[in-house]
């Protein structure tokens, strides 16, 4: 199963992603889940050897230590970055939403008469589809990430955010190769990977703009940093006369010194690299003297929904993600359904915790129950994002399940179904009142033939759990002499 | 922040059993086999009888208002400063790890708060607190051993069931493949997502038959719920069982049978 | 006057006081990563051979003729190399069949011929980096950004007594605080790509090699 860019562009408008049948069509693509457990069982070892000869625990800390620290001093940070920029001779723009981003992009590429635009990897124009947007006012747009180039060619949106075609393999790459360039079609990733090279590079040199994601903002020096390995994303900031660098808000760190850790954390947690090959940092555009670099550099700074989530103290630590997928890497329920099942731009459980945020609840009712809760993605967070604790805020703020603490998140309530609030409440007078409780639960072990055998989707897997003969509160009361008095 | 170092007190006379409503209706032999076992290390257990549930069914639920009523029914059983030990990881990851936090706020914070910091699971309290030794007195068995996540992750005591299974001579322990990852159960999750759950089952299901142990065992009763649910849907002919019966059925002498 | 979408953004992030106080950073886990000369230059070469970086120990008298041995090897013809190199007029001397190059135009006026005619550049690093086997790069403009980019083989020429331990080490001692060159890079290795079923290609969009001369003395 794929999802086709037509397919995502349900986000941001009125229905709700349509989670369950995406997710049992992946789950019967016995194809696609191979894929999957191959690429994430290899990426869980790699980064785990990774980090063998590091301080993990003290690192992780300083990740989020920096992290949230950045965020308190946001907005002052933001200003910073903006001036910094400025005397360095970039131009800022700020955006409120993805429309808005969209715009501004479309006035860049107006003004400077420009016709193709191509692009590095950048989850944040995915999330504002910003491909789409540029395509329908004539711009020709090219993906020139390996993996977003091949995702492109599907007409695919990415199933992964470090790795963007991890769902497809070679023989379906080669496949898609043949078909839409004309490439002999084989097998062969090197054979492959050469093709691509040689088409791309004419792009880069025709190319009027490129457009790239940023990692991390410095804001003391004013400096825009990617972290790539192919090089693409070096010759799309490098190659045409102007870039457009495109960030959400939250990126931006005081300094340099800040990204040493963020650095070492990212690409380990991500592919256990230990670093990739190319970190480019980027302050200006060419100054007089120099042979190349763009004539222009802009800044895109994108809130899309981020100023929101940043209200809330608990919630706000969503915002501390450098987006390096160690939590999709490491998730039994992405490993098995895919990137795509999600329907949005953020999968697995960052995606699960951002995108109902983004979005609003209604938007994702079932994101917040998608997660066995075994706390897999916590425990590899580079940063230490609370993500099964922040999943259990959403399921409360679903429900409105909490009297002391107000319920913040848009479209919370939406899931407070009548006949469930009515199970729970029996569940809590059964289980504050002893008496009762014990009473019903020796009925019920005495009445145990009666049991059903089948339970919905627990008896698809599963046989029916059988009571025991006796409850331990009987056979503790037998235990003469051993009861509290 | 990481997780500061956990202290054990030292090895008391008398501890409460929370007996957890899974273990109450569908495991009480584990539950007593608990109780035989601390009794065996010579210590008077409690078990209150008003007990009822942790309140983790509803707090994953995200219904905090019924998880805190029923947990509030529960922080006034255990009176004395004696441990709370819990035969299962994931009541023990609540009461310990989710108590402060469900009752923030609230008039019983303090309560739950010291509640909480008495808290262990069973058989990491076996192993750190009362320094069991076991000896096998069973037969040669091969054993595949599922520690649940919130031992594991939460708990943080995944090493104390291969330490007390390492003790049983006539016990080998091998370990299947993925041995962190999940076996699917996460409570309702099993139920809104029973076919991703049920992917996940099964591929646990497979991976200890693989092993080619006798039986496997499980440190959690969700899990072997779970995963003997699969294994008996699917006629696999491997049973599981409770860490705590098979240990204690392992390591009782002739004479104390 | 409606707000613009800086001033609406700004003040959004305003709105609410200021998010609770955390720890601060403790850097003591980056500041704990250093190695001897010894063991750095050893941990430098094999961590560039991980990402198949070479890395050639050689003397200061060596370096040219190792460089064209290398050239050799490569069969490279057209080399870019900026002619203030302190090697450019010994590698000009003893390799005249070779055709060596500056990168002396701006970029628009050669590019074709910078993408497809050119078959290796040289250039010199601003460090060497232990930890990670990175080279940190500089670019000027006789070594601009697309030399180290562009051509199948890049040649890094890095003095042993530039080695530092890790880039934390080297932005804290060189206290990179403040205004930074238009484009610096740390480099490792090769350009590479997995996005074919997780099999590592070299040689994506950048270099297919690279080769670095560690100079002693």
């Amino acid at each position: 199963m794929s999802q086709t860019r037509e397919d995502t562009s349900q986000q941001g408008h009125n229905s709700a992603i349509n989670f369950q049948p995406q997710v049992t069509s992946a789950l019967a693509n016995s194809q696609l889940r191979g894929n999957f457990d191959k690429a994430m069982t290899g990426l869980m070892h790699k980064r785990s050897s990774a980090f063998a000869d590091w301080d993990l625990d003290a690192l992780r800390d300083l990740g989020q230590a920096i992290r949230q620290r950045a965020l308190r001093q946001l907005p002052d940070l933001l200003e910073q970055l903006e001036r910094q920029c400025q005397a360095n001779g970039i131009q800022v723009h700020w955006a409120r939403d993805g429309d808005e981003a969209c715009r501004v992009i479309t006035e860049i590429c107006q003004q400077r008469q420009a016709k193709t635009v191509i692009k590095g990897k950048s989850m944040v124009t995915e999330e504002m589809e910003l491909n789409t947007h540029l395509e329908q006012r004539g711009y020709s747009v090219l993906e020139s990430d390996l993996g977003e180039y091949i995702v492109q060619m599907a007409k695919e949106t990415p199933s992964h955010i470090i790795m963007p075609a991890i769902h497809k393999n070679t023989a379906e790459i080669a496949d898609l190769m043949h078909t839409m360039t004309g490439v002999e079609r084989r097998e062969d990733a090197h054979y492959l990977t050469d093709q691509a090279r040689q088409q791309l590079r004419e792009k880069f040199m025709q190319a009027d703009v490129g457009i790239s994601g940023v990692n991390f903002a410095v804001a003391d020096s004013g400096t825009l940093c990617l972290v790539e390995n192919e090089g693409n994303g070096r010759l799309t900031t490098t190659t045409p006369p102007c870039h457009i660098a495109v960030t959400g808000i939250e990126k931006v760190v005081p300094s340099l010194t800040d990204i040493a850790p963020l650095l070492s954390l990212l690409t380990r947690s991500a592919t256990g690299q230990s670093i990739t090959t190319y970190v480019n940092m980027i302050s200006r555009p060419r100054q007089p003297g120099e042979q190349d670099g763009p004539e222009a550099v802009h800044l895109v700074l994108v809130d899309n929904g981020r100023s929101d989530i940043y209200q809330d103290d608990e919630l706000a630590q969503t915002l501390q993600c450098i987006r390096c997928g160690a939590c999709m890497n490491h998730c039994p329920v992405y490993t098995r359904i895919g990137g795509h099942a999600y329907g949005t731009t953020y999968p697995g459980p960052i995606g699960q915790v951002l995108m109902p945020q983004l979005l609003g609840l209604e938007q994702t009712p079932d994101f917040a129950s998608a997660s066995s809760l075994c706390g897999s993605c916590g425990e590899v967070c580079p940063v230490r994002i609370p993500l099964p604790s922040l999943l259990l805020r959403l399921r409360r703020e679903a429900v409105d399940g909490d009297k002391t603490r107000p319920s913040t998140v848009p479209g919370h309530g939406s899931k407070r179904s009548g006949l469930e609030s009515l199970i729970w409440r029996f569940w809590r007078i059964v289980h504050r009142h002893p008496l009762l409780y014990r009473q019903s639960t020796r009925l019920a072990s005495q009445l145990r033939a009666l049991s059903p055998k089948r339970l919905g989707g627990w008896t698809r897997y599963r046989s029916a759990p059988k009571l025991a003969k006796t409850t331990l509160h009987s056979a503790m009361n037998a235990r003469s002499g051993r009861q509290q008095p | 922040m990481s997780q500061p170092v956990l202290l054990y007190p030292s090895k008391p006379d008398k501890v409460y059993l929370f007996g957890t409503c899974l273990v109450d209706l569908f495991y009480p032999e584990a539950g007593l086999a608990g109780v035989d076992l601390l009794e065996r290390e010579g210590i008077e257990v409690i078990y209150p009888q008003d007990q009822t549930c942790c309140g983790q069914p509803a707090y994953t639920s995200g219904r905090n208002d019924e998880a805190r009523a029923v947990a509030q029914a529960q922080l006034n059983l255990f009176p004395g400063d004696w441990p709370v030990v819990v035969p299962s990881g994931s009541c023990a990851g609540m009461m310990r790890h989710h108590y402060p936090k469900l009752f923030e706020g609230t008039e019983d914070a303090e309560k739950a708060r010291k509640l909480a910091a008495r808290v262990w699971d069973l058989a990491d309290f076996l192993v750190n607190v009362c320094q069991i030794k076991l000896t096998d007195t069973g037969e040669p068995v091969t054993i595949a051993l599922h520690t649940s996540c919130s031992s594991r992750r939460e708990m943080r005591v995944a090493d104390s069931g291969p330490a007390l299974l390492r003790q049983l001579n006539n016990v080998t322990l091998v370990e299947p493949a993925k041995v962190t990852e999940c076996c699917g159960f996460g409570g309702s999750f099993a139920v809104r997502h029973a076919d991703i759950s049920g992917a996940m089952a099964n591929d646990k299901v497979a991976a200890l038959a693989q092993t080619g142990c006798d039986r496997f065992l499980s440190t959690d009763c969700g899990c072997l719920m779970n995963l003997t649910g699969v294994a008996e849907k699917q006629k696999t002919g491997l049973s599981g069982e409770h860490l705590l019966s098979f240990l204690w059925q392992r390591s009782q002498s002739n004479r104390e049978v | 006057m409606t707000p613009s979408a800086r001033q609406t953004i700004l003040s959004r992030l305003r709105e609410r006081k200021p998010l609770p106080a955390t720890s601060q950073p403790d850097f003591t886990v980056m500041q704990q990563r250093r190695w001897s000369l010894q063991d750095g230059i050893e941990r430098f070469i094999a961590q560039q051979a991980a990402v198949h970086g070479e890395v050639h120990r050689v003397s200061q008298p060596e370096l040219s003729h190792a460089i064209l041995a290398r050239l050799t090897q490569a069969g490279a013809q057209r080399v870019l190399i900026a002619p203030e190199h302190p090697v450019h007029h010994e590698l000009t001397r003893n390799a005249p069949d070779l055709q060596f190059h500056g990168y002396d135009q701006p970029v628009e006026a050669w590019q074709s011929a910078l993408f497809h005619q050119t078959d290796a550049a040289i250039t010199g690093c601003h460090a060497g980096l232990a930890d990670t086997g990175s080279l940190v790069v500089i670019p000027s403009p006789t070594e601009p950004r697309l030399m180290t980019l562009a051509p199948p083989l890049h040649i890094a020429i890095l003095p042993v007594s530039r080695l530092f331990s890790s880039w934390y080490q080297l932005i804290t001692e060189e206290d990179w605080t403040g205004p930074m060159p238009t484009n610096t890079l740390l480099i490792s290795g090769p350009s590479k790509t997995a996005d074919i079923e997780q099999t590592l290609v070299y040689g994506a969009h950048g270099p297919k090699a690279l080769t670095v001369f560690l100079v002693d003395g």
